[in-house]
């Protein structure tokens, strides 16, 4: 049916026009063009199922707005383009909002259940965004998580050297040597997504810890000598059943001698198994060491590691209630994240000592390589907690060259803290005049850049790097590019240089090109830049109302339930026991893309309160409360809705290239009724539901009903909803299946539907609402939506909503 | 008594210092103000009659009677009392002045119930009977930090900084009022003087009630862990202490042997632990020996005393094993703890005596500890109690008056409290709450907020919902605690649902307390080492402005922390606020002259306020007075309680006063980042000036 004539590489199944995108990086060659590129063209056919390869129109298994709507593949394509654009909107923006997306979405996609693991990450950002506060060191790990996931995308994708060891590694695993790069592409997605996207999930247990750490320390008082977390209930808590113990025994052909009964054993045999010839340990010592972990933080310099509580809550939560299939991959994922922290550097390799320290080399376990790599480099754009964090200097943004195997990035920091860095740099030149005391530290800044007179005196050519890049290549076993000079990059050259980039050749052809350079190892080029914040930021607006994350879900859950059940959804439904079973139900038989969309509609509300100059809170401010919105406020807020919900549309590739659509749409919809013998059955049964709703409208009987379409008027208007009734549903698979929507602003030329790709304006949009377009009907689900979101921030958040300008202030 | 002469007998050095600044220099300064009309209930008013009047010449020194001063006054060339300088006013006269400053702080924070306010009642108090804010401020600056954050983590949660102040003032209203409990205090203490009595109840009630709360910060970890993981899943790991046992024996051994009434015990022995059950033992052990933990305890450890018990079997386990205690971390023993580091360290060994222990003691016992290891509180789903020893056993006022004040003020206090936890946001609680005395018996009514009525069946309300003629919930709750409705005093418990027409003033900058007191050491800094034609201030190391800050009354300080805490309001009435959040809307980085203008007119009617509250008068004469004395204006300026500048407008104060009131707030702008990482946005839409 209906399908878009352009055929583009990536989604096989979808064939639009609308989702085409070109370059994403102004670089060609960055983070956001490889990670984008991976998950449409790399991973291309991922999670498809080939028995249902050509499932038709008639028969079909995927869901979209409903259940058996769309071919099943083509809703994997579907999917992928969610978690695609969700990382695209991440990574322009970095706001944890969006964020919340990438994770919404590779749940969706590979665990299955967002509403039963959701606990597990957003519990990480309210940790974070509250309780953090009171430690002195802390930055954001969500946000962060998800741009450790990006990054290590773009590097597959762009860095041979990473991906032959990873190819090899898995081929070696499968014993099997015709796998293909593109399958071993997915298995990628699916693993390093599981590693890197809950590799910080343990912080919930390393902050209470830290909390009480932080009570004595803000009084100048030292952890040590005092009162400390330590945790109880682990060993029931690591233990395994049965069913664990034999699957792990199928996984790693064990006999009876050895029985692993707890995670913690699990993850000593796996680290053993793959670093203890490297690194000369024994199992029984990784074991303590895990054993300890948790109990005595004071046998590990008064520390509780995050990573062995992601570890150990992540396989609880993901094999042993969500019976996740268990393999040796996901126990690869599980010991990267464990690793990832202090048990590598300090406990394995101790890295401290160089001397001794041996990096981890890529081939020993790829996935824990990229995770070590990925979460030591980004360090910019995390947003400050910890009462000392907040006065440091880190970076706001990064850029990246990925080409000819090597991670370049430049670190800018804002022009506006230059003033505090020269400070630094003052103390610092004291300081090196009889270099007595402490060598004076501002974290980042003083670990990025080079002090060129220092690097002068340096004798030895590969030492002369930073601070930065010498933790990295003692961590892992990379190589990094010598500076000659300061590694200050001026913005001004930068700039200049982006504009003879752009004449270059860009994308993947210049990184085909340049992967020709046959090189040993993977190499790593620091440096910063000094830059306006505006220019480096672009990101979308941050609102006064903030509220509890941990409800967006159960926002989207109810606005579904509410657009689902029109007229029959109550509010007061919202405070009734059960009935949010019954709503999460219906949500979680929607698509990945529709789901997403009711999420975004909450999350619009935020803006949509701006833009009224309201905002809301759970504080008992004294602004004027808002009970109900205004007319013209509802209007401007369903013109931003439905500006949103144009955008989203536009971005999932959805268009509008036929005049009188919907009358195609009926036609056809008829015809395909007509013809599997199904119309006459629908038609009778909107006549009864039509008239049951007439009827029940003017409170009258059937009596009045019949008399009622003796008139003219009536009859037809009866009849023309009686036909619209019996036609919806097939008129939805039809839309479903095509992706051509009668809603969209029209157009028949390919490149406006790729501009509105680009952004939709609120002109545009305004224009298209009050045009004869959009039904009422329609216009009234984007205002009610959000009338019904007044009553949910109540209950759900406990927070009221206020007008910023009141008639008092005005006057 | 006529009102005049209840002020007269409130303040007595001011009114002698009024008397004589009339016949040294005809100046007739220094009013004392009425006690705060506008009044936000009996609470509020029975709090500050006492301490007007029950807590007369508080914290004062006795002076030998001179010809030339009246008595309690010293010589007036030589004064020992800090104003807005060290030693220009006599001694007694600041401790009236500081009495007044609590009285206006209680006014401030009952009209407000905001935990800003709540700041100002607990600073007064540690300046007044502790001696320093300083040196004990991040403790109590850690609960309201930790609340604020670290709660909203939580499934029930609700705030307990400013319930700490309300339970302050409930358990001065009832002293004040109750003749039962006022007896049993003065016979517990040995106190025959009604005044002596009154200033012994604030200073050790005070610590009781303000401090209780204080161990919050390790129980909320506990329970953001609990929380994670909900109610439904089983075997999960939790939170215990370690490093306790070394803590609790740490701290000076002499100060500590103060608490116990210098009893012989050997310095192996002596811990803090040691301390609280031996205080607890000495009061309860003959009323409660036949519990049955103790005498399990007593049956596994042969020959244990009740102490014993207490010491290994409660104390010694509260903080590292919390599954021996119903799966609780108990935050009273940490408050009990923690405070106790902090006398140790901050008192002199003169100071420390066997009362701060039962404060200490009060404090330990008051949440769980009293209900299930000394006894068994608790009732089954049909009401039944599920021990019989508790129904014999309801907690004396004669066997340790201040826990029981303690317990009995905590279970009152449930109103106005901000909710931090997921689920008691959505929760009914009362908004307010008064009490009516008559004779012994004290009435409790609470009100709801009218705009969350459909809230009825959760919450305290539905806890306050009387079946037919039997008593609620909340009220056999508090019958199963401590002895009443028994023992002469009566309660009774009573709800209604209203509007709410309280004002909180709160904008939409909103800050942490951890740098309140900074803010205002610094502004005072600022403010002594300006040059406000220039503009200009030399630059001060921290030292420098802590003792400057140092050498101020109690009411300087004050104002001090009022001018930073303008600083939001201020903010809005230009249009601004502040956050620590990365709002994307214009940064504000200097004020216009305009807003400037604005600012100073509102900073000046704020020091207008401040002052007359505290009983300033306008008055010019003291300029002459110390011309012809040839000493410092200053000098007289703060014996008579006179300004030059009070009442005067704005616009008709000179340039370089102007600018008093003005500089200081491009200052906060500065400071705010600084400390707090915070910066000034336009609020969206809003005209500025």
């Amino acid at each position: 049916v209906l399908r878009g004539e352009h055929n583009f590489m990536g989604y096989t199944k979808l064939n639009n026009i609308g989702t085409k995108r070109e370059d994403y990086d102004e670089y060609g060659s960055g983070l956001r063009t490889h990670a984008l590129r991976f998950i449409r063209e790399t991973c291309e056919n991922l999670r498809f199922a080939d028995k249902k390869k050509d499932e038709n129109y008639e028969n079909c298994t995927g869901k979209s707005i409903k259940e058996n709507q769309i071919p099943y593949n083509m809703e994997k394509d579907i999917d992928r383009l969610c978690l695609e654009r969700a990382l695209e909107r991440f990574l322009k923006s970095g706001k944890k909002e969006d964020a919340f997306d990438v994770y919404f979405c590779y749940l969706d996609m590979f665990v299955g259940s967002y509403d039963k693991t959701r606990k597990m990450i957003d519990l990480l950002s309210e940790y974070e965004a509250n309780g953090s506060r009171l430690l002195m060191k802390h930055r954001d790990h969500y946000s962060h998580t998800v741009y450790v996931f990006a990054l290590g995308l773009a590097i597959y994708e762009s860095n041979s050297i990473y991906r032959e060891s990873y190819k090899k590694y898995y081929r070696k695993l499968q014993n099997k040597d015709d796998v293909s790069d593109s399958e071993l592409a997915c298995h990628f997605l699916k693993y390093w997504g599981f590693t890197s996207l809950f590799h910080d999930i343990g912080y919930a247990f390393e902050l209470p810890f830290e909390q009480v750490a932080s009570y004595f320390e803000v009084q100048n008082v030292e952890r040590k000598d005092r009162p400390y977390v330590a945790y109880h209930g682990l060993d029931s808590y690591v233990a395994f059943g049965k069913e664990i113990q034999r699957k792990i025994r199928d996984i790693y052909h064990l006999g009876t001698d050895k029985i692993i009964r707890t995670s913690d054993e699990l993850f000593a045999y796996s680290i053993s198994r793959k670093l203890s010839g490297t690194y000369y340990f024994s199992e029984e010592e990784m074991l303590d060491y895990l054993h300890k972990k948790g109990t005595e933080p004071n046998k590990f310099s008064h520390y509780m590691d995050h990573a062995y509580f992601s570890a150990t809550v992540l396989f609880k939560k993901m094999f042993g209630e969500l019976h996740m299939d268990l393999n040796e991959e996901y126990v690869d994922a599980l010991t990267a994240i464990i690793l990832h922290n202090s048990l590598y550097k300090r406990s394995i390799a101790f890295y401290d000592d160089r001397n001794t320290n041996i990096p981890f080399n890529v081939d020993l376990h790829p996935l824990a390589y990229m995770l070590m790599l990925c979460d030591e480099l980004q360090c910019w754009d995390r947003v400050s907690y910890g009462r000392s964090t907040k006065r440091e200097l880190h970076p706001m943004g990064a850029t990246f060259d990925l080409s000819n195997d090597c991670v370049k990035v430049i670190f800018f920091f804002d022009k506006k803290e230059e003033e505090k860095a020269k400070e630094f740099d003052e103390e610092y030149k004291k300081w090196k005049e009889d270099k007595r005391g402490k060598r004076p530290k501002f974290k980042e800044y003083s670990s990025i850049r080079i002090d060129k007179e220092e690097l002068e005196k340096i004798q030895n050519e590969v030492d002369k790097i930073s601070g930065f890049e010498s933790e990295i290549r003692d961590i892992v076993d990379i190589k990094v590019r010598p500076k000659e000079d300061s590694n200050c990059i001026d913005y001004g050259i930068l700039e200049a240089e982006k504009e003879n980039r752009k004449n270059e050749t860009s994308g993947k052809e210049a990184d085909e090109e340049n992967s020709k350079n046959e090189r040993e190892k993977i190499e790593l080029d620091v440096y910063y830049c000094w830059a306006e914040r505006e220019k480096i930021l672009k990101k979308s607006k941050r609102y006064l109302s903030e509220s509890n994350f941990i409800n967006l879900y159960n926002f989207a859950v109810v606005l579904n339930a509410r657009w689902e059940l029109g007229d029959n959804f109550k509010e007061s439904d919202l405070l009734k026991e059960g009935k949010m079973k019954e709503f999460t139900a219906m949500f979680d038989k929607l698509s990945l893309e529709y789901k997403l969309s009711n999420i975004n509609q909450a999350k619009g509300f935020a803006e949509y309160m701006d833009k009224i100059g309201c905002f809301y809170t759970d504080r008992p401010v004294e602004f004027d409360l808002v009970e109900k919105f205004e007319q013209d406020e509802l209007e401007k807020i369903a013109k931003l809705e439905h500006r949103r919900w144009l955008q989203e549309h536009a971005d999932m590739g959805w268009i509008n290239n036929k005049e009188d659509l919907r009358k195609e749409f009926s036609e056809k919809a008829e015809q395909n009724m007509k013809a599997a013998g199904i119309y006459e059955a629908a038609e009778a049964e909107a006549r009864e539901k039509i008239k049951y709703d007439w009827i029940k409208k003017d409170y009258s009987t059937e009596k009045d009903f019949e008399e009622k379409l003796k008139d003219e008027k009536n009859k037809e208007k009866y009849e023309t909803e009686v036909k619209e009734k019996t036609l919806k549903p097939e008129m939805i698979k039809l839309r479903e299946n095509s992706r051509i929507h009668w809603d969209m602003i029209f157009s028949d030329k390919a490149e406006d539907n790729n501009q509105k790709a680009e952004g939709i304006t609120q002109a545009d949009a305004d224009a298209h609402y009050s045009s004869n377009e959009i039904s009422d009907e329609d216009k009234e689900k984007d205002s009610k939506a959000m009338e019904c979101m007044l009553t949910m921030l109540r209950v759900y958040d406990g927070v009221r909503i206020y007008r910023l300008k009141s008639k008092e202030t005005e006057s | 008594m006529e009102k005049e002469e209840v002020k007269k007998m409130g303040y007595t050095a001011l009114e002698k210092m009024r008397v004589l600044n009339n016949e040294r220099y005809d100046i007739d300064g220094s009013i004392i103000p009425e006690i705060a009309e506008k009044m936000s209930g009996n609470v509020e008013e029975q709090a500050l009659k006492f301490i007007r009047t029950a807590c007369e010449n508080l914290n004062f020194k006795k002076f030998p009677k001179n010809e030339a001063y009246p008595e309690y006054l010293e010589d007036l060339d030589a004064p020992e009392g800090y104003s807005v300088k060290s030693k220009i006013i006599p001694y007694n006269m600041e401790k009236d002045v500081d009495r007044l400053c609590l009285e206006n702080a209680i006014h401030r924070f009952m009209k407000s119930g905001v935990a800003v306010d709540a700041f100002d009642v607990y600073f007064c108090y540690l300046e007044m009977f502790v001696g320093n804010y300083k040196n004990s401020k991040k403790m109590i600056e850690m609960l309201a930090e930790f609340e604020q954050n670290a709660s909203s983590l939580l499934m029930k949660h609700r705030d307990h900084y400013s319930h700490s102040v309300y339970v302050f003032l409930l358990g001065l209203a009832i002293y004040q009022n109750n003749s039962i409990f006022k007896d049993e205090y003065k016979k517990f203490y040995g106190l025959e003087d009604d005044k002596e009595a009154a200033h012994h109840y604030l200073r050790y009630w005070g610590m009781a009630s303000l401090f209780h709360d204080i161990g919050y910060p390790f129980e909320l970890p506990f329970e953001e862990v609990k929380s994670y993981f909900g109610k439904t899943e089983k075997n999960v790991p939790f939170v215990a202490y370690k490093g306790v046992d070394e803590y609790v024996k740490t701290g000076d051994k002499e100060k500590l042997r103060k608490l116990l009434g210098d009893e012989e015990i050997s310095d192996d022995k002596l811990t803090i632990n040691y301390m609280l059950a031996k205080n607890i033992a000495d009061k309860l052990a003959g009323d409660y020996s036949d519990f049955k933990l103790y005498k399990k305890y007593e049956k596994e450890n042969e020959g244990a005393s009740y102490l014993d018990y207490l010491l290994n079997a409660v104390f010694g386990r509260k903080a590292s094993d919390p599954d021996n205690f119903g799966g609780f971390m108990d935050h009273a023993y940490f408050s009990a703890v923690v405070l106790t580091h902090k006398l140790l360290e901050v008192m002199d060994e003169n100071q420390l005596n066997p009362t701060y222990a039962d404060t200490i003691t009060a404090i330990a016992m008051h949440n769980s500890m009293y209900k299930y290891s000394v006894t068994n509180v608790g009732r089954d789903d049909d009401g039944n109690l599920k021990d019989e020893f508790n129904a014999a056993h309801h907690f004396k006022l004669e066997s340790h008056p201040l826990a029981y004040m303690l317990m009995l003020c905590d279970e009152l206090q449930c109103w106005d409290r901000t909710s931090y936890g997921q689920n008691s946001r959505s929760e009914y609680h009362p908004m307010w709450c008064d009490l009516k005395f008559d004779g012994n018996s004290i009435k409790a009514t609470y009100v709801y907020d009218k705009d969350f009525e459909d809230r009825v069946k959760t919450g305290t309300y539905k806890k306050m919902t009387r079946n037919g003629d039997e008593k609620s919930k909340f009220l056999k709750d508090i019958e199963d605690i401590i002895s009443i409705n028994e023992n002469g005093i009566e309660l009774s418990i009573e709800s209604e649902i209203a509007e709410n027409t309280r004002e909180t003033n709160l904008y939409l900058s909103d800050s942490n307390f951890l740098h309140l007191y900074n803010f205002a050491v610094s502004l005072n800094a600022m403010y002594d080492a300006r040059d406000y034609k220039t503009h200009k201030w030399v630059d001060m190391s921290d030292e420098a402005m802590e003792a400057s800050f140092e050498n101020l009354s109690l009411e300087y300080k004050l104002s001090n922390i009022a001018q930073a805490k303008g600083f939001a309001k201020y903010l809005d009435a230009i249009g601004c606020f502040y956050t620590d959040r990365p709002v994307a809307y214009e940064l504000k980085k200097d004020f216009t002259v305009e807003e400037l203008r604005k600012i100073g007119l509102m900073e000046h009617d704020r020091w207008d306020d401040e002052k007359y509250a505290m009983g300033w008068k306008y008055g010019t004469k003291f300029v002459e007075a110390a011309k012809s004395l040839g000493i410092d204006k200053k000098i007289i300026r703060e014996q008579t309680r006179t300004h030059n500048d009070l009442g005067v407008k704005f616009n008709q104060l000179s340039k370089t006063e102007q600018n008093k009131d003005t500089d200081p707030m491009n200052d906060m702008m500065k400071l705010i980042e600084k400390y707090d990482g915070l910066r000034v946005y336009k609020i969206p839409g809003r005209t500025t000036v």
